[in-house]
């Protein structure tokens, strides 16, 4: 008998209930359900199992559930089968599982083609899984494409009126990404001629190459997994595809997509190549810094409310990068709750965005006012989602963003101002878009409007949850990232 | 003691945790009780329990005055590897700590909170979203005493956030009103900028202490006001930081201390963070009374006078914040002078009495600035409360449309006039002996700091008119015979859930000047034995003397000019007028806010969406187009001449070579070194 590890198992239990959920027919949506459960549960296990791997006696590092097994092996070439967690990629792990099910709930009386709707958002949490836990370079690289498919049709069939035209430029935009990212990831391996395409086995010898050549993969890296996040001046793909996407569609892209490129910076980019970082650490900065200021104030000229939540992102995923630049300890410990606070909150404001859509017939903040009398429970979910994206305290953005910015302090002093004030702008567009949308007086609101249907306050209610948990106990993840050799390895 | 009362002090975090409670029962099934106030009564009954803990909380420090801190639970920790700034990682709490001055402000957080729930039932009776009102007022109230009982900067700022978005919930309350929810707005906004500075100030004293704390670097609660867990703070000279410490780090600590002041001056209400307070009028007046006049504005002080007392104020920042705070005395009673709205003259009056605290805080006098502050706190809740009464029973804010309401509401006018007796600083009641305490503590300053000269005599001539202002009021609704608008509707006292709150403030307001001379009470301003107890009253007789001469001319020039139900208006022709412009416009401050910061950042942002769509998104769908038409182009090269094939075949090699010749070495050199 062949014992495999959870990892595998949750893989295998992915792939199974994606295929199941295709077939399915009009039972799609139980299946997925089922499904989500199922990973859930796993994913649960994961958490309550999880111990600290450290470094092992050669200096790599170690993992949890890691299991391998070659899969290519030439005298040239040898690629693995290889899976594992560490602090750092197991909060992803959890969001993904939240996320798949917080979807597949909010959407469960989709009606245009339920079978393919959820089979493709399977596909997507199932590709995001992979990444997050592959620790081969070819096995990595196929899941993060696998992500990109299935999102390029739900933007193009679920979408908007021009969905054609996003789903395109997402799919250019991401694919462009994606192939200077593999031509780095494959000089990575090949220059530093490592006995397999195993992060384990790429660790050591990757990290002792020589400077020069580490600047120019990690500037390859930093591209490729940089248009994800997305990073200032590549980022014009975000708001259209979020604009276009259906809400579903978006609660992944935001929630998990852009997450794949902060998690690849610091697994295949930080990790592996760190001179090159603190080579290019000026160049991240100013980066980080241009996303940050460009985002919050491109929120505040919004009047779609999708676009304004999609514009904030780059606001917050510019803090990311932010803090993974500053290349600390506390650093990553802030890019990982960050991005996870993030993964939650945007999840949220995105499915306000579409309630707000198809209770009102429009998104427009300038003419749908005043809606709380009429649709009280959206209008909290609101209030919730928009103070915890401006980083109120007890709701969970706050610690990630405190620690991102005593990061930042603590290595570049005074220029934490910088995102600090902008954190004014953040409050402003939020609250300007509350003032507007939710108080003053009732207008553009149909007389039939009601409140937010079952099934969309049941996955709001989930997101709102987590969001107060892990604000007033943001230690419940944070324990778990320190446990990770990431984490650990840097000052 | 034979009860061990300072065995209480365990149980301090019963306070937020009644307050939670309340908040969560009303929150979620407030509106499924059968009637609407049947939550408010909920909110009451464990706002008293609270009551009941706090006080007997601080009546145990009155006997055994002691500092006490416990941690509640771990935040957030991170892992030390021995290198960096943390070697031994980061630790941040949530703790309590009770000592003294925390002792005093949660008496006058939860005895103003419980009076204020209890007014509530009576005066918001006919409102809609009554659970909403009484969750949000609890979730204040939490908060609000959470900051008290913080014992970290960290969790200072966590619920000094908090409390900022309760007062926008708050302040936003009637949000079907525009202006309402523009002020709530503006209120979050405004603050914000001060938060956002307070925050930077709590990284650089975060940084600071790091470098001279225990092990090299701080293991646990980087963020602790632990009194004496430092060595800079057990120095010769009484509280604050030692002169070694503060002069090997005072460029930066001078920052620190501008950045908590910025944080204090928006929260707080003072110049030039100033302009959401009166506007934050068109909350409740419940809200006005318990939020924006007895506790959280004053929070911005009381953070002012913590940081004095553990970590202490470099020359410049102290005198900053004497320049801030006495201008503010002036520059606020001034604009109350020819407000026509009743809140808004009392809101004024909460920003310049903050001054006087600012004020004495600045001038190493943090004690003198929480006396002021504790008094006002009674005295300020009663005047709002009172005028919650008239607005009440004539459903109008303006003065001017009021007059004669003393013959019918007799009980409202007496508390108003106590209320208004003891702002102005009349002997006995209770505004005099800390205001008079704060001027002849600064006056005793100005010998060896010349520089607060104008600031003091801003701060006195600021009694003048806030004697005047009051009493214009006071006059207007009360004196006279009848309304001087006729379609008022008949005006009564109120119900006794106001009523009794009325009462018991008014007697706060008379009593609670003395009550630091009481020796149990007076050893809450009592830090300890580094710690010199203030001297409280009396220190000057001449300033005292002028101060009260300045109160008693105050309220003569509104006898003369606004009893008996006289109007005084001003001459169409009199120079006065464009004064009088100048202050009905409020300096035109919220003006050019309005203009510079919304207008002008909008602007700005409609700016960057142009570039963001025309320029950059225009490059990218440039490139495509030019990709398009260079695979077009491409297309074409395949012509089938061989002339053409050659031409790409030896244009190709020439290329080549040059990159082999040039590019290549160019590219080796760099890989080698």
């Amino acid at each position: 008998m062949v014992m495999i590890g959870i990892l595998s198992f949750a893989l295998i239990t992915l792939v199974a209930g994606t295929l199941a959920t295709f077939v399915a027919g009009r039972y799609a949506r139980y299946v997925a359900l089922g499904v989500s459960l199922l990973f859930l549960f796993e994913v649960v296990y994961m958490l309550q199992a999880f111990s600290w791997p450290l470094f092992g006696a050669n200096g790599a590092p170690q993992y949890a559930f890691y299991e391998t097994a070659p899969w290519v092996s030439l005298s040239w070439l040898k690629i693995n089968y290889a899976v594992g967690v560490d602090g750092v990629s197991l909060p992803f792990v959890l969001l993904t599982a939240i996320l798949q099910i917080a979807t597949v709930v909010y959407t469960f009386e989709e009606k245009k083609n339920p079978a393919a709707w959820f089979g493709l958002l399977l596909l997507t949490c199932l590709g995001s899984f992979g990444v997050f836990v592959s620790l081969d370079i070819l096995q990595f690289f196929l899941f993060w494409e696998a992500v990109l498919i299935p999102m390029f049709f739900m933007i193009g069939y679920w979408g908007g009126v021009r969905r054609r035209y996003a789903a395109l430029k997402f799919f250019i935009y991401t694919h462009v990404a994606s192939v200077v990212m593999l031509v780095s990831l494959f000089a990575l391996a090949f220059y530093s001629h490592a006995p397999s395409f195993d992060f384990v086995d790429l660790y050591a010898p990757a990290r002792s190459l020589a400077t020069v050549t580490q600047v120019f993969i990690f500037l390859g890296l930093f591209f490729g997994f940089g248009v994800k996040f997305p990073i200032v001046p590549f980022h014009t793909w975000l708001p259209d595809a979020h604009v276009e996407a259906p809400t579903g569609g978006s609660v992944l892209l935001a929630g998990l997509l852009l997450k794949l490129g902060g998690y690849g910076l610091i697994r295949w980019g930080l990790e592996l190549q760190p001179q090159g970082l603190e080579h290019l650490s000026p160049l991240l900065y100013a980066i980080a810094f241009a996303s940050i200021i460009w985002g919050a104030f491109l929120s505040l000229s919004q009047r779609d409310l999708k676009r304004l939540v999609a514009y904030s992102s780059i606001n917050h995923m510019g803090i990311v990068l932010l803090a993974i630049a500053v290349y600390s300890n506390l650093g990553i410990l802030a890019a990982v709750l960050l991005m996870f606070a993030h993964g939650i909150v945007s999840a949220l404001l995105f499915m306000v965005a579409g309630s707000v859509h198809h209770t009102f017939g429009s998104r427009d903040i300038v003419t749908v006012n005043g809606i709380t009398p009429k649709t009280p429970v959206l209008s909290t979910m609101t209030m919730v989602g928009a103070l915890a994206s401006l980083g109120l305290p007890a709701l969970i953005s706050f610690p990630a963003e405190f620690t991102a910015f005593l990061a930042t302090w603590d290595r570049i002093g005074y220029w934490v101002l910088v995102p600090l004030i902008m954190l004014v702008v953040t409050a402003g567009f939020y609250l300007w878009m509350m003032q507007r949308m939710l108080f003053g007086p009732m207008r553009g609101v149909p007389e039939d409007a009601h409140d937010l249907p079952p099934y969309e306050a049941i996955a709001m209610g989930l997101l709102v949850a987590l969001i107060v948990l892990y604000g007033i106990l943001p230690s419940l993840l944070t324990n778990i990232i320190i446990q990770s050799p990431t984490a650990y390895g840097l000052p | 003691m034979v009860f061990g009362w300072a065995d209480l002090n365990g149980y301090a975090f019963l306070v937020p945790l009644l307050y939670v409670l309340s908040f969560v029962i009303v929150g979620l099934f407030g509106h499924r009780l059968p009637r609407a106030e049947h939550g408010g009564w909920v909110a009451v009954v464990l706002a008293g329990l609270a009551m009941v803990v706090g006080v007997l909380i601080a009546v145990g420090e009155m006997v055994n005055p002691n500092t006490w801190t416990d941690t509640q639970y771990v935040w957030l920790h991170t892992v030390g590897n021995g290198t960096g700034t943390f070697p031994h990682g980061l630790e941040l709490i949530m703790g309590t700590l009770v000592d003294p001055i925390s002792a005093l402000m949660l008496i006058v957080v939860t005895v103003v909170g419980f009076l204020v729930l209890l007014y509530s039932i009576g005066y918001m009776h006919q409102d809609r979203g009554l659970a909403r009102y009484y969750a949000e007022l609890s979730l204040f109230l939490t908060a609000m005493t959470g900051l008290v009982l913080a014992d970290n900067l960290l969790q200072f700022f966590l619920f000094w956030e908090l409390v900022g978005v309760c007062s926008y919930f708050l302040i936003g309350f009637y949000y079907e009103r525009p202006s309402a929810a523009s002020a709530a707005k503006e209120a979050f906004i405004v603050t914000r900028v001060g938060d956002i500075m307070f925050l930077l100030g709590v990284f650089i004293y975060f940084y600071v202490f790091a470098l001279v704390g225990p092990n090299g670097g701080w293991a646990a609660n980087g963020f602790a006001f632990a009194l004496g867990g430092h060595p800079f703070l057990n120095a010769p000279g009484g509280y604050g930081v030692s002169l070694l410490f503060l002069n090997a780090h005072s460029t930066i600590l001078t920052v620190a201390g501008i950045m908590i002041l910025g944080g204090a001056a928006g929260k707080s209400a003072q110049f030039p963070l100033h302009v959401w307070l009166p506007d934050a009028m068109e909350g409740p007046t419940t809200v006005s009374a318990l939020i924006h006049a007895a506790t959280m504005v004053a929070a911005g002080v009381y953070l002012l006078a913590v940081t004095s007392i553990f970590i202490g104020f470099t020359p410049t920042d102290s005198l900053a914040i004497v320049a801030i705070g006495g201008f503010t005395t002036f520059f606020a009673a001034t604009m109350a002078v020819v407000q026509p709205d009743i809140k808004r003259v009392i809101a004024y009056s909460t920003i310049s009495q903050l001054g006087y605290m600012v004020l004495a805080v600045g001038a190493g006098f943090a004690m003198v600035g929480l006396y002021h502050l504790f008094t006002h706190a009674f005295f300020k809740a009663l005047l709002f409360l009172a005028a919650g009464a008239v607005i009440h029973a004539v459903g109008s804010q303006d003065l001017f449309k009021m007059g004669g309401l003393g013959k019918s509401m007799r009980f409202t006018s007496i508390a108003f006039l106590i209320g208004a007796l003891s702002l102005s600083g009349i002997p006995p009641f209770a505004g005099f002996w800390s205001k008079d305490d704060v001027l002849s503590q600064v006056y005793g300053t100005l010998g060896t700091h010349p520089a607060y000269w104008p600031f003091f005599l801003l701060a006195l001539a600021a009694v003048f008119l806030t004697a005047y202002y009051i009493f214009r009021a006071w006059f207007l609704a009360f004196s006279g015979d009848h309304p001087r608008d006729p379609n008022l509707p008949h005006a009564h006292d109120p119900p006794w859930t106001m009523r009794v709150p009325l009462l018991v403030l008014s007697g706060f307001a008379i009593v609670a000047g003395v009550l630091p001379y009481l020796p149990a009470f007076g050893k809450l301003f009592d830090l300890g034995a580094d710690v010199p107890p203030p001297p409280f009253g009396f220190s000057d007789a001449l300033v005292s003397v002028v101060s009260f001469g300045l109160a008693l001319a105050g309220f003569l020039t509104a006898y003369v000019l606004w009893s008996n139900g006289r109007v005084y208006a001003l001459p169409e022709r009199s120079p006065a007028q464009p004064v009088r412009q100048l202050l009905l416009h409020r300096y035109y401050f919220k003006a050019g806010f309005d203009a510079l910061g919304l207008r002008g950042i909008y602007l700005l942002s409609r700016i960057a969406d142009w570039v963001d769509q025309y320029v950059i998104d225009g490059t990218i769908r440039g490139l495509e187009r030019a990709f398009g038409g260079l695979s077009g182009r491409a297309r074409r090269m395949q012509s089938g001449m061989v002339l053409d094939y050659a031409t790409f075949v030896v244009g190709g090699l020439l290329a080549l070579l040059l990159f082999v010749l040039i590019v290549g070495p160019y590219v080796l050199h760099l890989w080698g070194g």
